[in-house]
């Protein structure tokens, strides 16, 4: 069985490399014209193209998965099953579709697509888990009910500095965008009751605010599901090294059997989180 | 009095009363919308399914209650719209089954309708889901089996009864509503119809529904389904004029491939297709191999999720009064979601001042945040006399009006909001710095005139004739280890051109720390300070 997942993984090409998952792109296009883009974009790469996005007169979009990259990667393993993994299907409607017509395109092909419900560092707990599963010898039906498991168990939060661009990508309205803007408010959202929705969640004036919020979210989650371990993973874009040590430094003092890694965000979620942003996905382990 | 038969005209008045009774409360319908698809438009599906079907028939001469109910059945299905108009143009293409003659409609003739028009509808869909229109007709339905009167008031009364109780049930039938805290839309539209038709019958008006009443306390607890997230994104449907037999179990494994949601009506000279896809366009192909497209439709449920949503958002909407006493804290809290504020100056407001901006508001639920002590017992006052749901948040200053907007999501409930409210009012500290216009004694300090001083709560934390010191020793009382920012508010009487050193003699004390200052325009105070 081969894992196959998308470019909105955060994982580090050598961790994607090491774990055996198969990443499509999301082609990007800056100002229209495609933009070389790859997993193994050095971090000088990311960041020359976050200073692109940064600058808003250039407009930085993704559009969604191609269909000749899907049939592609699909044919390479054809006598394998194949176990799709992808972002929340409610906020990339376009590459849902093109996903089930590949699909069913390619009915004597073993594949199976796992809605994961999440984006960005939620997303990639899950793929993360799914991949560690199946390198350790866990069989299909069993890999399956973990994923189900996990996925009602992940949460995502995060702090977006600059809502311009999830408000020019559509995710949410104009007036939302300009919130606070005088007083430096930090917008805080997270995933909510409804599969794929991003909701605000509260905000904050500082980060240490922030943090305390997603701390506190994950403390409410790991007491409803009385657990003890954790996997979290934070992804950052953007100068915010010292916040994101906070967070991985707050979560470790809980006292939790939790793996906390911090991620350099790749390119597929710069056009939409924008260039200021950082995000929390973590799995509650329910054993 | 007994009703025990209808004629054609009886028949037209219910009907149209049941057209009525759902354009009164289809908005309802809309809102509690949230399954198979949260897209917003029971209400709107099924009065277009019903009403164009009812206008037909009450301008046509039929001569027979069969005949009526014969073109309602027609015009319902070539009107259909829609999961639940589909499902409501089955059931009543069901009903007509038992009415092939007859002048008049009997008690017993629409238990037999019934029990038809339930076989109808749920025979149409290819997987039917339990806690949705389909489990109340049937519960109505058996509800009327089991009522022996021939009065055909009382057979629906008791029918309505059992609808009303199960209606109730869904959410513990399907967990979608149970999270989303709503019942089935389409299970109740059907009892808006037939509550219409009731009333029509015994000549009493319909009346509005309370959306209230279908609401409760959503349980975030109960499991989420194993069920994918809008996997399929047009809701479409296609009228087809029929070349023969379908080959059914082709056919079935064909949309079965394709899509959800499903369901087929087939009648002598056409068939009626309703398919949730994302291929609308090979399904059309394959409805052209059957026969002539008559009509179709391919509507995109994620352009009406989002709007609906929008609509939602406006409907439950929960709202912020803030108190304040400066024209920079209102456009702070303007800024931070307040919907509405209202500004004072040297005197405080009374009750019947707040309870005026409160009756003015366009929001039913409203958080009052009065952002000063003293100000508390009027908003209590105010909350009291207001006819809205008024939630006082007891904010003892405006530092605390502030943060606790952090907590403030306009999508929540005012409950929920509260909570989270709470939650953030300790986020930061409140000083207040004044300048003594006297001199004077507070406690045991002595204060000069011209002497600035500094205020946490009721204790006096700093004196200094110059600013800059008593801010400085003020702050450096406090714990400043966690502290991220501080931001200062600052009135008319502040000279702004202190505002570097008042900077630098922050940064002193602890850093890295941001500074930041805010034009407050507030009357008492020389500088607000909140240390967060």
């Amino acid at each position: 069985m081969v894992i196959v997942a998308d470019s909105s993984l955060q994982l580090s090409f050598e961790t994607i490399k090491q774990l055996n998952i198969q990443v499509v792109e999301y082609p990007l296009f800056v100002n229209n014209e495609p933009y070389p883009v790859s997993m193994s974009m050095s971090g000088e790469e990311k960041e020359r193209l976050r200073l692109l996005i940064k600058d808003k007169k250039n407009n930085v979009s993704t559009s969604g998965l191609k269909e000749e990259d899907l049939h592609r990667a699909f044919e390479r393993f054809k006598d394998q099953k194949i176990l799709t993994i992808h972002q929340s299907a409610r906020m990339s409607t376009i590459t849902a579709s093109v996903l089930q017509k590949v699909k069913s395109e390619l009915p004597d092909m073993d594949i199976e697509l796992f809605d994961t419900h999440h984006m960005v560092a939620a997303y990639t707990v899950q793929v993360l888990l799914a991949a560690r599963a199946l390198q350790a010898g866990m069989a299909y039906p069993e890999l399956m009910d973990t994923m189900k498991r996990n996925r009602k168990n992940t949460r995502h939060v995060g702090s977006v500095y600059d809502l311009f661009f999830l408000q020019r990508s559509g995710r949410i309205g104009r007036a939302k965008a300009i919130l606070g803007t005088a007083m430096k408010i930090i917008p805080l959202l997270g995933s909510s009751e409804e599969a794929g929705v991003l909701r605000n969640i509260g905000k904050a004036k500082t980060f240490q605010q922030a943090n305390q919020k997603f701390v506190a979210a994950m403390t409410e989650d790991m007491e409803a599901k009385k657990a003890r371990r954790v996997t979290a993973l934070i992804s950052r874009i953007g100068p915010y090294d010292r916040e994101t040590s906070h967070l991985k430094q707050l979560i470790e003092q809980q006292g939790w059997e939790a793996e906390v890694q911090i991620l350099a965000t790749n390119h597929s979620a710069m056009p939409h989180a924008g260039p200021e942003f950082y995000d929390l996905g973590y799995t509650v382990h329910e054993d | 009095m007994k009703i025990e038969a209808i004629g054609v005209s009886g028949l037209k008045r219910s009907l149209k009363c049941a057209a009525d009774y759902l354009s009164l409360n289809a908005d309802i319908l809309d809102n509690l919308n949230v399954f198979p698809v949260p897209d917003g438009d029971t209400g709107v599906n099924m009065l277009s399914t019903l009403k164009p079907a009812v206008d037909a028939l009450l301008a046509d001469e039929a001569g027979s209650c069969a005949e009526a109910w014969a073109l309602l059945s027609e015009q319902a299905n070539k009107h259909s719209r829609g999961n639940s108009g589909f499902i409501l143009a089955c059931f009543i293409r069901g009903f007509s089954k038992r009415l092939a003659s007859g002048d008049q409609i009997t008690a017993e003739l629409i238990r037999g309708g019934f029990d038809s028009g339930s076989y109808a509808a749920r025979s149409s869909l290819l997987s039917p889901v339990e806690g949705t229109m389909v489990t109340i007709i049937s519960a109505m339905t058996e509800a009327m089996a089991e009522t022996e009167s021939g009065d055909i008031a009382e057979l629906l009364d008791s029918a309505l009864n059992r609808g009303r109780k199960e209606i109730l049930q869904t959410p513990r039938l399907l967990p979608v509503l149970s999270r989303a805290g709503v019942v089935d839309a389409g299970g109740l539209g059907f009892i808006f119809v037939i509550e219409g038709i009731r009333r029509g019958l015994i000549g009493v008006q319909p009346k509005s529904e309370k959306e209230q009443d279908y609401r409760f306390q959503p349980e975030l607890s109960v499991a989420e389904e194993d069920e994918e997230a809008l996997c399929y994104r047009f809701c479409t449907e296609f009228t087809v004029e029929r070349k023969g037999q379908l080959p059914w179990p082709e056919l079935k494994a064909f949309l079965e491939q394709r899509g959800d949601s499903i369901a087929v009506v087939q009648e002598e000279e056409y068939f009626k297709l309703h398919i949730h896809t994302n291929a609308p366009e090979e399904i059309r192909a394959k409805m052209a191999e059957q026969g002539s497209i008559l009509a179709s439709k391919a509507d995109d449920m994620a352009e009406q999720i989002n709007m609906g949503v929008k609509a939602n958002q406006n409907n439950q909407a929960v709202s912020v009064l803030a108190v304040v006493s400066g024209s920079g804290f209102r456009s702070i809290f303007h800024d931070l979601e307040a919907a509405a504020c209202l500004q004072y100056g040297d005197r405080l407001p009374s009750s019947g001042e707040i309870l005026e901006v409160l009756e003015e508001m366009d929001t039913e639920n409203i958080i009052v945040l009065p952002n000063h002590k003293n100000i508390i017992p009027a908003a209590m006052l105010a909350q009291k006399k207001s006819n809205k749901h008024v939630f006082l948040l007891p904010t003892e200053n405006v530092v605390q009006g502030i943060t606790a907007l952090y907590g403030f999501n306009e999508q929540d409930s005012p409950q929920q909001n509260i909570r989270s409210m709470e939650d953030c009012l300790d986020l930061a500290v409140c000083l207040k710095v004044y300048q003594s216009s006297r001199d004077t004694r507070y406690g045991r300090v002595e204060i000069k005139k011209g002497d600035f001083f500094v205020l946490r709560g009721e204790d006096i934390l700093a004196v200094d004739a110059l600013l800059a010191s008593a801010v400085e020793r003020g702050l450096a009382e406090l714990e400043l280890d966690e502290a991220g920012c501080v931001s200062f508010y600052y009135s008319d009487a502040f000279d702004r051109s202190r505002t570097a050193e008042l900077e630098q003699r922050v940064q002193r004390l602890q850093d890295p720390l941001e500074v930041e200052f805010h034009y407050g325009g507030q009357s008492a105070s020389v500088l607000i300070v909140a240390v967060e």
